[in-house]
Parts: C-alpha cells; sequence; structure tokens
C-alpha cells in the first residue's frame, strides 16, 4: 500500500529527527510514502471547537484520498485525532455531509475509505516482525528501554484500534527485534503529560517525572517513544526539569524510528540523535562488559 | 506652476512618509525583548551591524541576496511561477519605465547617449514597460479573482495597489495615444520649429505644409480636421520637409510605441473631437496626478514594500555572534518586519491552522491578517476587551509549525512575530484561549463553588440536551458512580486530596451532567487538567464517553467566552448580537 506522510505540525521544525529516520528506516524497508501537503490534524484545536476540530481533521483525509489509499503519520496525536475524525464522520452523516459541501469548493471530497496508520502498525502488520528482523544488521547490545505507549494511538480502543488497550505489545515487540531489552514498567501505559504544557505547566512536568521515576527504577536507561509530544515532553521538557531540579537522573528519550535504524546500520549522526536535548546517542555503543566494569571500579 | 507645486508637495509627503516608517522601525515594541531595549540603543545597534557587515565577508552573502532574492525574487518563484511572473513583469516593467521615463529629464537625459524619449528605442522600451505592467497587473487581477481563499483577503488597499498603478499606466498610454492623433500638437511643434505663424487651416494655402501633414497623417497617425488625400508626390516631398525641418531627428514613427500606437488606431475616428475637447490635457492631468498621489501615498500604502521588503531580506543574513543577534537588532527587526509585509497571503494560503478560518471566521487565525493585528496592538495601547480576545484567538490557534516563516517570500520570521503576539497578549492579561475559558468557568461559579450543596442550575437541560458530539448526552446518564473513571485517572492521581484541588472528580461530572449542573461542573479544575488520555473512557463498565463529554465541555465554556466576545463586539459597532459568528451555534441547527 502506497501512504501519504503526515508529519503533523510540530515535526519540521522541533523534532526534524523523526521525519528523517522514519523515511530513512521506510525507504529501507520499501515503504512508499507520498508527499502531501496538509494542514493541521486539528487535535490543539478540539479543546475550543469541536467542529474545527473536525472539518481541519476531514480536509486532511480529504487530501490524502486524492492521492493515496492509506495515511500513515508518526504523530499519535494526529493519529487518534484523525482516526477518532473518520470514526465520527462514519457515525454522523450530517457532520460528514457538512463539512463534505464545505470541502467541495477545494475540489476535495472525503469519502471514508482511507486507511489511517500509525509507523508502529505499518511496521508490524505490513513489514512484520521477521522482515523487520531480517534486516536488523546491526543489532543493539541489549540497551534497557522503557517503552511508552502513547495515550492517543492507544485509546479510546474501539475507535483507534492500535492494539490490546489494556495490555500492548506491538511497541514491545518491535524495540525488543532491534536487539534492545524493553523493561517491564508499571507506568507504561500512561500519559507523558504533554497535553497540559501551557495550560498547567507544573502538573504537566509533574506527570511526566512521575513516569521518569518509574521507569528509572524499573532500571530503563532509556525512553522509547514514537511520538511528536512524547518526544518533545521526555526531551525538551525534562531538560528544563533537570535544570529546574525537578528529577535528578535523566532519562534520554529515544524516537522509535531511531532506535530502529541503529539496528540496521544507520549512523546516530544520520539518524540525528545529536540534535536531541538529553543526548541519547550511547544507546548505539556496546555495553561494558560486566568485568570491565569491574575492573574500572576496582581500579578506582 | 501648478505641477512644480504638486510636485513639490507629493514629494515632500513622500520623504516624510518614508521617515515616519524609518522611525518607526527603531521606536515600535514589538514583544518582549523589544520592551527591554532603548531607542538609542536600537539605532546604535543597527548602525554596529552594518559597519561589521560591510567589513567581514557577510557583505558576500549580502550581495548574494540581493541578486537572488532581491532582484531575481527567488522565494516568489520557489512558492509560485505564475506570481514569479507577475511580480518580474511588474518589477522590471516600473524599472524600466521608471529609468527611461519617470526620471528621463533629469537623470537618463545627460547618462544615455543620444537619448531622447521620442525616439526608439526608448519610444518602444517605454511602451514595453507598460505593456510588462499591465501583462503584470492582469495576472494579479485574475490570480485575486480566481484563487481560493486569496479572494477572500483582498482588501481596499491591495485593490489601491492594483488601481494606482494601472491608472497610471493606462493614463500614459491614452496621454501617448492622444498626442499621437492631435492636429494640435502637430500645429505647435511645426510653429516652434518651423515658423510661428503656421496655422494647418491654411493647409491649402502652403503646399510644402500640406506635403508635411500628408506625410505625418500616413506615417506618424496624426489626424487631422479634415483628412488630407495624400498621393506618392505629396508624401516623397513630406518626407524631404520632414527631414528639411528635422522633424525627423526627434521623431521616430510611433509604430514602435505599440500600445499608444494601436490605442490611437482604435480612437483615430473620434480623434478630432477628442482632440477639440481637450482630451491630452486630460489624460496628462490624470496621468500626472495619479503618478504624485501614488508617490506622496507610497509610504502609507503597500508599495512601501519596495523599500522594506528589501531591507528586510537583506537584513536577514545571519551574522551569527554579530551585531546582527544582538536582542537591540531583534527588537528593530520584528519592528521592520510588520513594514516588510505586502500582504500576498502566501502564509495564509499554506498556513496550517488557516483551514479553521471555515470553521470560526476570526481573521486573526490567518497570518497575512494577524500581522495587522499585531501592528494594530503594538500601536494601541488600550484596545477594547473584544479586540483582544480575538486577537488572542487568533495567536492561539497557530500550532506553531513554522511553515508561514518558510514560505514567505519576503523573509519575514513571521512564527517569531507570533510568539511575540502572545507576550504582548500576555503583558496585558490575555492568557491563552484554553486558559481564558477556564478563568471565566472558575469566575462565574462564584461564591457557590464553594457551597456543599449545589444549586440546580437555570440553563441545566438546555445544556444536558445540548452535548451531542459522538452520542454523548445518552451515555453520560449510564453513569451509576462506580468512580472506575476517577481511579484510573492519572490527574486524580497525582493529589492527596484530589476533590480539594480539582473540584468535581470524572464520576462526579458524568453524575452532576446528569442533574444539569451547568457552572459547578464548568468550574471544576478537573475539567481543565484533564490530559485526555483516555483512560476513563476505555476503563467505563458503562461505556460513558467520558473523556469525549469532558472535551466538549470544554467546548461549551469556550463558547462562552466567544458569545461575550461577539456580544462587546457588537456592542461597540451597535450592531445585534451576532450570534451566526459563533459557529458552535450553527453547527447544531
Amino acid at each position: 500500500m502506497k501512504y501519504a506522510f503526515f508529519a503533523g505540525c510540530k515535526i519540521p521544525y522541533y523534532v526534524p529527527q523523526y521525519e528523517i529516520a522514519t523515511r530513512m528506516v521506510f525507504s529501507a524497508l520499501d515503504i512508499g510514502l507520498t508527499d502531501v501537503e496538509f494542514n493541521c490534524c486539528g487535535y490543539p484545536v478540539r479543546n475550543l471547537d469541536f467542529y474545527s476540530y473536525l472539518y481541519s481533521a476531514a480536509r486532511n483525509l480529504a487530501l490524502a484520498e486524492k492521492s493515496a489509499s492509506g495515511l500513515v503519520t508518526p504523530c499519535k496525536c494526529c493519529y487518534g485525532s484523525l482516526r477518532h475524525a473518520a470514526y465520527m464522520l462514519s457515525e454522523r452523516t450530517d457532520l460528514k455531509d457538512r463539512i463534505n459541501s464545505q470541502l467541495a469548493p477545494l475540489e476535495l471530497k472525503y469519502t471514508g475509505t482511507l486507511e489511517i496508520r500509525h509507523i508502529l502498525q505499518v511496521l508490524f502488520h505490513d513489514v512484520g516482525l521477521e522482515a523487520i528482523k531480517a534486516r536488523v544488521k546491526n543489532p543493539l547490545d541489549a540497551p534497557r528501554v522503557a517503552v511508552h505507549y502513547g495515550c492517543h494511538a492507544l485509546r479510546p480502543s474501539r475507535i483507534t484500534d492500535f492494539d490490546d488497550p489494556d495490555n500492548p505489545t506491538i511497541f514491545d515487540r518491535l524495540v525488543e527485534a532491534t536487539g534492545a531489552v524493553s523493561v517491564k514498567w508499571p507506568m507504561r501505559l500512561d500519559c507523558c503529560g504533554n497535553p497540559l504544557w501551557q495550560k498547567n505547566d507544573r502538573l504537566s512536568r509533574f506527570l511526566a517525572s512521575k513516569k521518569i521515576t518509574s521507569a528509572l527504577d524499573a532500571g530503563a536507561e532509556y525512553i522509547c517513544v514514537s511520538c511528536t509530544y512524547c518526544q518533545i515532553q521526555f526531551d525538551q521538557v525534562q531538560q528544563a526539569m533537570l535544570e529546574a531540579g525537578d528529577i535528578e537522573t535523566p532519562l534520554p528519550s529515544i524516537l522509535y524510528p531511531q532506535l530502529l535504524g541503529l539496528s540496521m546500520g544507520f549512523s546516530s549522526k544520520r539518524l540525528g540523535l545529536d540534535t536531541h536535548h538529553l543526548n541519547a546517542s550511547s544507546v548505539a555503543l556496546p555495553r561494558k562488559k560486566e568485568e570491565d566494569v569491574r575492573s574500572v571500579s576496582e581500579s578506582a | 506652476m501648478f505641477y512644480d507645486v504638486v510636485y513639490y508637495i507629493s514629494l515632500t509627503v513622500f520623504f516624510a512618509g518614508v521617515l515616519w516608517r524609518i522611525r518607526s522601525w527603531f521606536t515600535r515594541r514589538v514583544g518582549d525583548v523589544a520592551h527591554e531595549q532603548t531607542t538609542f540603543g536600537r539605532v546604535t545597534g543597527v548602525a554596529k551591524s552594518v559597519v561589521f557587515t560591510l567589513f567581514s565577508k557577510q557583505i558576500v552573502y549580502v550581495i548574494r541576496e540581493f541578486f537572488v532574492n532581491v532582484m531575481m525574487q527567488y522565494k516568489i518563484l520557489r512558492e509560485n511561477t505564475a506570481r514569479w511572473i507577475m511580480h518580474m513583469l511588474v518589477f522590471a516593467g516600473f524599472l524600466l519605465l521608471f529609468f527611461l521615463h519617470v526620471i528621463d529629464d533629469t537623470y537618463s537625459h545627460p547618462w544615455i547617449d543620444g537619448y531622447f524619449s521620442t525616439l526608439n528605442p526608448w519610444l518602444f522600451l517605454r511602451n514595453i514597460g507598460a505593456f510588462m505592467v499591465l501583462a503584470g497587473l492582469g495576472i494579479a487581477v485574475y490570480r485575486r479573482l480566481t484563487i481560493q481563499g486569496l479572494r477572500k483577503l483582498t482588501y481596499a488597499m491591495d485593490r489601491y495597489a492594483i488601481a494606482i498603478l494601472a491608472i497610471i499606466i493606462v493614463s500614459g498610454v491614452l496621454l501617448e495615444a492622444s498626442k499621437i492623433v492631435s492636429h494640435r500638437t502637430f500645429e505647435e511643434m511645426a510653429q516652434t520649429y518651423a515658423h510661428p505663424d503656421i496655422r494647418i487651416a491654411d493647409w491649402e494655402d502652403d503646399p510644402e505644409l500640406e506635403a508635411l501633414m500628408a506625410y505625418w497623417q500616413e506615417n506618424y497617425g496624426v489626424v487631422f480636421p479634415e483628412r488630407i488625400e495624400p498621393d506618392s508626390e505629396k508624401l516623397e516631398w513630406g518626407a524631404e520637409v520632414n527631414d528639411a525641418f528635422a522633424c525627423s531627428m526627434c521623431h521616430s514613427r510611433p509604430q514602435a510605441a505599440f500600445l499608444s500606437y494601436g490605442t490611437s488606431r482604435a480612437v483615430s475616428p473620434v480623434a478630432n473631437a477628442m482632440t477639440n475637447a481637450g482630451a491630452e490635457t486630460f489624460f496628462w492631468y490624470v496621468h500626472f496626478l495619479a503618478s504624485f498621489i501614488g508617490l506622496a501615498y507610497l509610504p502609507f500604502s503597500k508599495f512601501f514594500h519596495i523599500f522594506s521588503t528589501p531591507i528586510r531580506l537583506l537584513a536577514k543574513v545571519k551574522t551569527g555572534s554579530a551585531p546582527g543577534s544582538l536582542p537591540a537588532n531583534i527588537a528593530t527587526l520584528r519592528a521592520m518586519e510588520l513594514d516588510a509585509c505586502m500582504h500576498c497571503a502566501n502564509c495564509s494560503l499554506r498556513c496550517s491552522v488557516g483551514p479553521i478560518f471555515e470553521t470560526i471566521p476570526n481573521q486573526a487565525i490567518l497570518p497575512s491578517e494577524k500581522i495587522g493585528d499585531l501592528k494594530h496592538m503594538v500601536l494601541n495601547q488600550s484596545l477594547p476587551t473584544e479586540e483582544l480576545l480575538r486577537i488572542a484567538e487568533g495567536a492561539w490557534i497557530c500550532t506553531s509549525c513554522h511553515r508561514c516563516t518558510d514560505v514567505c517570500p519576503a523573509g519575514i520570521n513571521l512564527q517569531d512575530l507570533w510568539f511575540s503576539i502572545r507576550e504582548e497578549l500576555a503583558r496585558r492579561g490575555y492568557p491563552e484561549p484554553y486558559v481564558q475559558a477556564m478563568k471565566k468557568a472558575l469566575a462565574e461559579a462564584g461564591p457557590d463553588a464553594d457551597l456543599p450543596l449545589i444549586p440546580h442550575s437555570p440553563h441545566g437541560k438546555e445544556m444536558k440536551e445540548g452535548l451531542l458530539l459522538s452520542e454523548q448526552a445518552s451515555t453520560f446518564t449510564n453513569c451509576y458512580n462506580c468512580m472506575t473513571c476517577t481511579n484510573v485517572c492519572p490527574v486524580v492521581a497525582c493529589y492527596d486530596k484530589p476533590s480539594r484541588e480539582l473540584g468535581f472528580l470524572p464520576n462526579q461530572i458524568m453524575h452532576a451532567l446528569g442533574f444539569g449542573f451547568r457552572d459547578q461542573v464548568l468550574s471544576s479544575r478537573m475539567l481543565w487538567d484533564c490530559v485526555t488520555c483516555y483512560a476513563c473512557q476505555e476503563a467505563c463498565p458503562q461505556n460513558v464517553r467520558v473523556t469525549d463529554v469532558l472535551y466538549e465541555l470544554r467546548n461549551v465554556a469556550y463558547q462562552d467566552v466567544r458569545l461575550e466576545m461577539n456580544d462587546m463586539a457588537a456592542k461597540t459597532t451597535g450592531e445585534g448580537p451576532q450570534t451566526k459568528e459563533c459557529p458552535m451555534d450553527s453547527r447544531r441547527t
């Protein structure tokens, strides 16, 4: 299937490495992407006006339908937002008709045939774990990674249809395919806190700090995300939290296509790992053998 | 005399206007950084930057920028070929006319060897220039009329810009055409260069004059009151007379002035009437007055971009740690950027949230209009509340995707300006609409919010029935208060005493909705601290769309802000309440 690539608003300027890494990995796995100039998915305006959200989302879906049979996004908030809109438009024909009449002057029409996917679904379902493992030339040396699922892809499950909402596994299995170890941690399905950013910064940070602490306690060295907003929260905001003393130990964040890209043999520089606020490049390094660690500590 | 007076008045207004605009680059305060800078600091900052640039390798980049983006306008080409052709036609055509025509007496004459406005190639080039500008204007009008979105964003200032240029060019062509056909001008020229007593009415008594007239009638397009029958003998003689009186030395045949000559042929049947009615004088006045009005008004119109945009483009060159990145210069750049916009509306056509303008008809959402709002706000320290609310809505619906900055052909860092709008709004106490809605909802609950017993809200039923999106109204009534939603909520889990911090908890909100407790529900912190993680909705055993309901309640609260804003605006303008302006109402009808 050919997918229209929906980067969302924040990636091009704030997290460009996410798009770069996704395109590198997708191209290596022969997943065809089409470029369409989309608008905002509508997610940010949903708090203010549902109809504006729905119109924004529907316009994107109609644009995508023009050039591809599927749409793929690396952002879980965009994913949830677009899936929710598609659901609403299938449930409510009155809204669909009204939106289509508003789209008509733009020569756009949403019919409802579009397949909306998140990049993890494409990797897991279209490519498959075996095919991915076959391309892993340079398996990572078992870094301990906390997999952060991201709310808006997971729930509401009857709309997003991403994975089992109570016990999801696809992200963990994709992470383990790269050679990394997915640690078990209690808060893996919780919110990163970013939706409250600029609305209640204190609470937003507190939610993030709870998650970071939980992951660190479970022995994680990195947190792996596959959502633009989660990355902003666990990278940019986490750095600010460290500077402010909200948390003491950093938990560098890595985007899944970067992790996969590393295991497929791409350099961490090309994957943009050096552009993060909190450097996560060490994930690619071979781990010190326990004897080495012991000898270092003994000599010290 | 009249000419000179108008000329000097318009020139004075022009220079005063330019100075006024330039002064504002150093005095206007845009955003927080500007409020920490003095005008003196800003002037010296620019001086430092200019000196630094001139005497470092930065000058290479400035020169490169000049050719690539000022002369060749690559940024426009990158965005749209038709627009580039349009702009290049107007730009190059206007430059050609400016150097070969506007300033010809003063400058071009002494500089260009053999320059004579009535000789080729100058005669021809002037028409080429006019043709280019008119063709460009034609494309501009066509684009403004046919492109979805652009048409809606075409205002008086855009129409003025096109109209004044068109009037100047068309009146110039008509002036030239009326001169071509004018027997009166012929007579005056003959009196000046041949003999002061010559009268064309006496042509029958003067065979030499008759020959010249026949020659000019046939070859130069003059239309005489009585048509002269040309024969080859007369024309041959006429050619000799034409050379003898040196007419041919100063006059190329007007066919080269293809626009004016074509026009003169078209009007030739009425040429005499036109000449007698004083068409030349009329078009002369129109042409010169329009030109002078254009000149005087230039600093106040969007034509000012012919100065401000190149300056902005050249100032954009990155100077690294150089004085270009001084806070004082950032303040100056921002102020200058407000003038560098020529309202091409490309940003609005490409804006990520631009489509929302279709559902929330607030122009402040669109970047090309937002820049005007910012200017308005910077110039007026006391704007009415509804105006600031409107601007705030536009400022925060923006997702900060930076696309407007990327596509601006003037190189304006629009995204940076939008951050400064937010700073300006925060300075005046206008937070983002989400917070605005929350504050309003919390304030309206008033003292009742602290009461343990909740009075029944009068508009409860109406609101309950209004929650229509998804099957929401029918789902929260299924709530049997099992508290699962509250128990799984990550926000509730952040507090030891959640009720004290958050007011109604999710299960209480769902339950209270069944009773229609509007104000109490909207004024619960819980509603505003919801992270929209959908844990509650996923876990609910009764399939209540908890998160979706919370979303819609925030919509309801924000609708209150918009209605209030519209009411205030309606009072100010003296019109009735514009409820239609509130799209959240109309979607339910």
